[in-house]
């Protein structure tokens, strides 16, 4: 074989190695739309919206029950106000009640 | 194979696998683009939805668990205070009847029957009161007549009226033709002071 004949035969070679990797790049570029649809896929989206809010309300469930729990702890202590309190209290309103000009 | 072939050749190699690398880098890096692309897109949209979502969620569970928090301190609030005002009935019938020492009961009533006597603006006055005030003021009639004539400066004249079976003690004052009427029991001036006596409460019991 000839000097030129090697040479024709490796520039052919190495176009036929170029135009493989063009269609491998197209097939990347391709694999990439298709992922991008997946991923822009509105049930997918919806499944991702449902599961964040479903763990959103777990986290703000559990903020209101702290709420009210605290409520229901100023509630308690309102209710066991000492005696002695509640007996000046008492002694006051009467006062009020009994004071007549 | 001359020299000069067989660096040409190895030249076209060279650029080749440099050229297929740029190809497939290019490729690459398109397609990372692609793909970053519609996920933004997506993080956007999931964003602005799960936003107003879990904003609208959020307001109904705190706000609820606020309200029923808050509902729950007023009734608590509402039971301390009823018990005060309760209590306080009771004492109120204790010093009627005599049982507290610190408070002169017949000073009281006089002073509840000059302010009722005071606001009907009439010389002749009918007292309804119960069976025990009613007949401590019988039985001192004149002196109170006298008294309210002094301490009002005009001439003041009770009749004794109907007997208030239900009152804990005070008076009801009113003129003869039934125009006026002054509302002075002790059970009366609790429910014309509620509000009033709320605060008090409130002032002493939760400030």
């Amino acid at each position: 074989m000839s000097d030129v004949e090697k040479l024709i035969l490796e520039e052919i070679e190495a176009t036929k190695r170029i135009e493989e990797a063009k269609k491998k790049a197209d097939e990347i570029i391709a694999k990439a739309h298709e992922e991008a649809k997946r991923i822009l896929d509105e049930k997918n989206i919806e499944e991702r919206l449902r599961k964040y809010i479903e763990e959103q309300e777990e986290i703000i469930k559990s903020e209101a029950k702290k709420i009210k729990e605290s409520y229901l702890d100023k509630a308690s202590k309102i209710r066991s106000i000492s005696s002695d309190k509640i007996k000046e209290a008492v002694e006051a309103v009467l006062k009020e009640v009994l004071r007549v000009e | 194979m001359s020299e000069a072939i067989e660096a040409l050749i190895s030249e076209i190699k060279r650029r080749t696998e440099e050229e297929i690398q740029e190809i497939i880098k290019s490729a690459e890096e398109k397609a990372e683009a692609i793909i970053e692309e519609a996920k933004r897109k997506v993080d956007k949209l999931f964003l602005d939805q799960a936003r107003s979502e879990v904003a609208l969620i959020r307001r109904r569970i705190i706000g609820r668990a606020e309200v029923e928090g808050r509902l729950e301190l007023l009734r608590a609030k509402e039971e301390v205070i009823e018990k005060v005002l309760n209590e306080v009935l009771d004492e109120i019938k204790r010093v009627a009847n005599g049982e507290r020492k610190d408070y002169n009961y017949e000073r009281i009533l006089y002073s509840l029957l000059k302010e009722a006597v005071d606001s009907i603006k009439e010389d002749i006055v009918i007292i309804h009161a119960n069976q025990r005030d009613l007949e401590f003021i019988k039985k001192n009639l004149r002196v109170l007549e006298d008294k309210l004539s002094k301490d009002l400066g005009r001439s003041v004249s009770l009749k004794i009226g109907k007997t208030l079976s239900e009152s804990v003690g005070g008076i009801i004052a009113e003129s003869e033709d039934g125009l006026k009427i002054y509302y002075n029991t002790l059970e009366g001036r609790i429910l014309k002071m509620k509000r009033k006596l709320r605060l008090l409460i409130r002032e002493i019991l939760f400030s």
